[in-house]
């Protein structure tokens, strides 16, 4: 059959929508069914299966008229939900959802499960339509059914569903924003219009007035351009919503999941990239960190387990928390594997802070069996190096017996960040302002020799910048030193000389090409105000590197 | 012109007083000197990097590489190249011609000649009574690392 790949796109893109919709209203159905529910989840299988058979995928269509008879039953109260049914409605989106993601390479794409799933399908609503059997008799057939739909699943899982969206070249963007945009470009060309009528009058003061505006809607197009790229939380949110529910049925955990902040925004490149470690976070929390529900009993807990995931934004960047209410880390049992490990000395003084951030480790894993969820030693570590990789943090904190939060923070955008522009030697660079905690001045200039200087009552030690930068010049510039720059490094304050500071502006930033990246030192590269390329630098690897130059003169002396 | 014809066809330049070619094709485009942004601890021969239409990119001084004064004249170029690592711009100090080189005019002997290192050769041709050094640019631009660290 000829397919028509623009159609077929279009309706992928709807599907998806409507999947998702399908996916929150089962999840709602399983804290307690209403009719209302069952109304809209026909409207969109109805609406899938009409759009499906018009973009000319019958097989598709076929399925969903099936799944759709089912609802029907459910909706016309014919049968009473069950667990079993839940189940079903939920493998059919997954089933579904993959179905529409891989029309997008191969419109011919069938399922091979999809008639051994139909079947079960069948069976197992109509059967229970005719006779209210018992459950244990239609159960029988249930789990071979889950594992059936999931096993290709799971493969797919591993690899595809995420770079796959990372190789599709749309972005889905709010209407309203995009009238947002429209809005500014207008105001940009009556802008325009008034710095032409400004040509040849002396009126410098109209003149000035509109070179404000003209800044003004500059920053507001570009801010809203980059908008532009931001998507909502709540698709991944979504994702991790369904992870806990298959995997507490899987492991039969009653868990209760509590979802807020699903509308902050963060930049598409990133949400993509977060998916992958907040998924492993949450089947950690669900898998080691919740107790079963006997267990809980027994610590006097509500059977039930509760795991929470929130965002907020603040002025950084984006928080999420995963929070579950489990056993909590045992803080000995970490110690123990790390010096087990040699990650740690058998005397060393850790804070718990510390203890927690060894399970952050390479190869660390105190999970006592092996599952297919969780536990392969291959883990947060990775977790960790991925947000790391997206400039965000990653905080645990843990009470015994009363639960485990992970706190994420991560920049909203990662192409932008706001710089200090600092002249060290006689060149300018940009610093993060975000590394930097404040900025003494000084009025007269400081010898680049100077290690230690008193602020604020407590002894402040200082490093030449230059010097840092330069190791193999052998003389500092005799530019003048008169700015301290306060940076935080591993607790410890350490000041930077630095020349003038020129002054605080956002920078784009561009990559340096492979040759160049990584050198000592420097985050990246950026086009600066006056065309000139400026280089972006990195604090913090200065600073490891101060730190490791004093341990190593500690050890000497 | 056949494609047969522009793969010899070859980029002359000068370093010093020495004069060499390189294949056109390895060449995207002539670039006006610009002052390098100076980077920190980077190889002597790596002055920084220049903006070209808002990518930033390495600048690689040829001359310093080859050993010869580094001065910046009016004709001082940059030749931008996209090598496997990127792009970087090689610095030279003045670009001649686009001359036609037949490949049996290419000594490709490359034992006899020169300071510079052999690997970075292909061979000595012979042009307008003169002999010219034949590099391989992208080979001389990526040879080694340019991080001193």
């Amino acid at each position: 059959m000829e397919f028509n790949q623009e159609f077929i796109n279009c309706f992928v893109d709807e599907a998806s929508d409507s999947l998702n919709r399908w996916e929150v209203l089962c999840f709602e159905l399983s804290k307690g069914a209403h009719a209302a529910h069952y109304q809209e989840l026909f409207r969109i299988a109805h609406n899938l299966k009409g759009g499906s058979l018009s973009v000319g995928l019958s097989q598709y269509g076929d399925f969903v008229h099936k799944v759709e008879d089912g609802i029907t039953l459910l909706r016309d109260e014919k049968i009473q939900l069950s667990a079993q049914h839940l189940n079903l409605l939920l493998n059919a989106q997954k089933t579904l959802s993959q179905w529409t993601q891989e029309l997008k390479q191969n419109p011919a794409w069938i399922p091979s499960d999809c008639h051994d799933f139909l079947a079960m399908f069948r069976a197992q609503f109509f059967s229970s339509e005719s006779t209210e059997r018992n459950e244990n008799l239609i159960a029988a057939p249930v789990p071979q059914v889950v594992e059936s739909s999931e096993s290709p699943k799971s493969e797919a899982r591993g690899s595809s569903p995420v770079s796959r969206i990372s190789g599709s070249e749309t972005i889905r963007v709010a209407a309203d924003k995009l009238d947002e945009l429209i809005q500014v470009i207008g105001e940009l060309s009556i802008h325009q219009s008034i710095v032409w009528h400004t040509k040849g009058s002396d009126n410098q003061k109209l003149f000035l007035n509109s070179l404000q505006l003209g800044q003004k809607l500059t920053k507001e197009l570009y801010d809203k351009a980059l908008g532009l790229r931001m998507q909502p939380l709540q698709q991944v949110f979504q994702r991790l919503e369904r992870n806990i529910f298959d995997l507490s049925r899987s492991l039969d955990k009653s868990v209760e999941v509590s979802v807020s902040g699903g509308d902050v925004e963060l930049d598409k490149a990133v949400i993509e990239k977060i998916i992958d470690p907040l998924t492993h976070i949450v089947r950690n929390a669900v898998d080691h960190g919740l107790e079963s529900s006997v267990d809980r009993q027994l610590m006097e807990k509500s059977p039930t387990g509760h795991i929470e995931i929130a965002a907020r934004k603040d002025a950084f960047g984006v928080e999420i928390i995963v929070k579950d209410d489990g056993r909590g880390l045992r803080a000995e049992r970490i110690r123990e594997k790390a010096i087990d490990r040699g990650l740690i000395a058998t005397d060393a003084e850790l804070s718990a802070q510390e203890v927690y951030n060894l399970i952050l480790q390479p190869g660390f894993s105190t999970a006592e069996k092996v599952t297919d969820v969780s536990g392969r030693g291959v883990g947060l570590d990775v977790v960790h190096k991925a947000l790391q990789e997206l400039g965000g943090n990653m905080v645990i904190d843990s009470s015994a017996h009363r639960g485990t939060s992970f706190s994420i923070t991560l920049p909203t955008s990662v192409s932008i960040v706001e710089v200090l522009l600092v002249e060290v030697g006689d060149q300018n660079y940009a610093i993060p302002v975000s590394s930097i905690e404040e900025v003494i001045s000084s009025d007269t200039p400081i010898s680049p020799s100077e290690t230690r200087r008193i602020y604020g009552g407590h002894a402040l030690s200082v490093r030449d910048l230059e010097t840092l930068l330069e190791r193999r010049k052998s003389q500092p510039s005799k530019s003048q030193r008169k700015n301290i720059l306060v940076c935080t490094h591993k607790g410890a304050k350490i000041g930077l000389l630095a020349g003038k500071i020129i002054g605080q502006q956002p920078v784009v930033i561009r990559s340096l090409n492979n040759n160049i990246e990584g050198s000592f030192g420097i985050l990246g590269g950026t086009i600066l105000g006056n065309g000139e390329p400026g280089l972006i630098l990195d604090l913090k690897s200065v600073l490891k590197k101060v730190h490791r130059e004093q341990d190593t003169q500690e050890k000497i002396a | 012109m056949t494609t047969e014809d522009s793969e010899h066809r070859y980029l002359i330049f000068r370093i010093g007083e020495e004069q060499f070619a390189c294949p056109l094709l390895s060449v995207r485009e002539v670039l006006e000197y610009q002052k390098p942004k100076h980077m920190p601890n980077m190889v002597s021969y790596f002055p920084g990097v220049i903006n070209v239409r808002g990518s930033i990119v390495g600048v690689v001084d040829l001359r310093t590489k080859f050993s010869a004064p580094s001065g910046v004249e009016r004709r001082t170029a940059m030749l931008l190249c996209d090598t496997e690592q990127g792009a970087i711009a090689a610095v030279v100090d003045i670009v001649e011609s686009v001359r036609q080189i037949k490949p049996e005019n290419i000594d490709r002997d490359t034992t006899l000649i020169s300071k510079i290192d052999s690997r970075y050769l292909s061979g000595v041709a012979r042009l307008d009574n003169a002999l010219v050094t034949v590099v391989d640019l992208h080979q001389s631009l990526l040879e080694d690392q340019m991080k001193a660290a």
